[in-house]
């Protein structure tokens, strides 16, 4: 599937994945992140259950320095 | 001590993590500033340069609690998924509202503002919003459900200081029992004494102690002017008079004054 992580184009092999699948395979797994999947957060405890789709939009978020 | 958000705190001062030179400089400046509640945001992670994961670390070292913010959201949607993003990430349900409406002036967008705090407090977030010294503004804010309204002295990292004192003393006056806290535009500790000596809860400030040549120290000024504007607002000021009126007494003064010497 085709998809978008922090807005760059990402051909994944997988027709589909759960965001933990997808956050293994992008080497997130332990990065303290948090995701949205196309504008909408999703919560830490549905990373197992919920699947990313062909043309879904992923943003990965952490913390960094702000005012 | 003081209460914000139904949280008791020994201080005053709220301080961004953003811009110092090194990560242990900031952990010296909040150390020295005795803050108990710091800034962060969230932004796009590399999974191979991890570096927002570096800074947590170094940042959960200091026991301090995290104020979430959505700097660089200029619209209602981005910032309610930043805010959700955020509650998820750091477990809080605290969040500094900023949505800019100007990206030259970064001056808050008021109307968007409202509409994504009216959204947050409904979901049950603690909302922490940035925004000018407009008083309608703040009464909307308020009206939305925030406890606290954090309006600006001056533009974001600009350290003019408090601009419309006339329009930040109204707005004390007018919301005596909301959490008021100047954030942006502080530039020097005898700005933010000026804030606490109107009465403001507290200040929020960033690029002041950051960018100082030695941000430790100054953050320790920062501490002191902080306590030293409340103490004063405590203790009552005298008013101003347009009038010399001698301190010491007139009664009895020697020589000069002598009605006969025989």
């Amino acid at each position: 599937m085709r998809i978008q992580v922090n807005g760059r184009e990402l051909q994944v092999d997988q027709e589909s994945l759960t965001i933990h699948g997808l956050l293994e395979e992008l080497g997130y797994l332990n990065n303290f992140v948090a995701v949205a999947i196309n504008e909408t957060c999703v919560p830490r405890h549905d990373y197992t259950a919920y699947r990313v789709s062909d043309r879904d939009r992923v943003e990965i978020l952490a913390p960094m320095a702000g005012g | 001590m003081w209460t914000l958000a139904d949280q008791t705190f020994k201080s005053r001062l709220l301080l961004g993590t953003a811009r110092y030179p090194s990560p242990q400089v900031l952990q010296e400046a909040i150390q020295a500033s005795g803050t108990e509640i710091v800034t962060v945001s969230l932004r796009r992670e590399s999974a191979q340069e991890n570096s927002g994961n570096r800074f947590w670390d170094y940042l959960r070292q200091t026991n301090v609690r995290i104020l979430p913010n959505t700097a660089g959201c200029s619209s209602v949607k981005e910032a309610i998924v930043t805010a959700h993003m955020a509650r998820d990430l750091f477990q809080t349900h605290w969040i500094k509202l900023e949505v800019i409406g100007n990206d030259d002036t970064l001056q808050p967008d008021p109307f968007q503002t409202v509409e994504a705090a009216r959204i947050l407090c409904d979901e049950g977030f603690e909302v922490f919003p940035y925004t000018t010294d407009d008083l309608v503004v703040a009464e909307r804010l308020v009206n939305v459900g925030c406890r606290i309204v954090m309006p600006w002295g001056s533009p974001i990292g600009s350290g003019q200081g408090l601009r419309n004192i006339d329009a930040l003393r109204k707005m004390r006056e007018r919301l005596p029992h909301i959490a008021l806290i100047v954030d942006a535009g502080i530039g020097r500790p005898s700005h933010a004494t000026q804030a606490l000596e109107l009465g403001f809860d507290g200040v929020l400030l960033n690029t002041a102690v950051a960018v100082a040549r030695h941000p430790g120290p100054m953050a320790a000024a920062f501490r002191l002017a902080i306590e030293a504007g409340r103490g004063a607002y405590e203790a009552g000021m005298m008013q101003a008079s347009s009038r010399a009126h001698a301190s010491s007494p007139t009664v009895g003064i020697p020589f000069w004054h002598q009605e006969s010497l025989l």
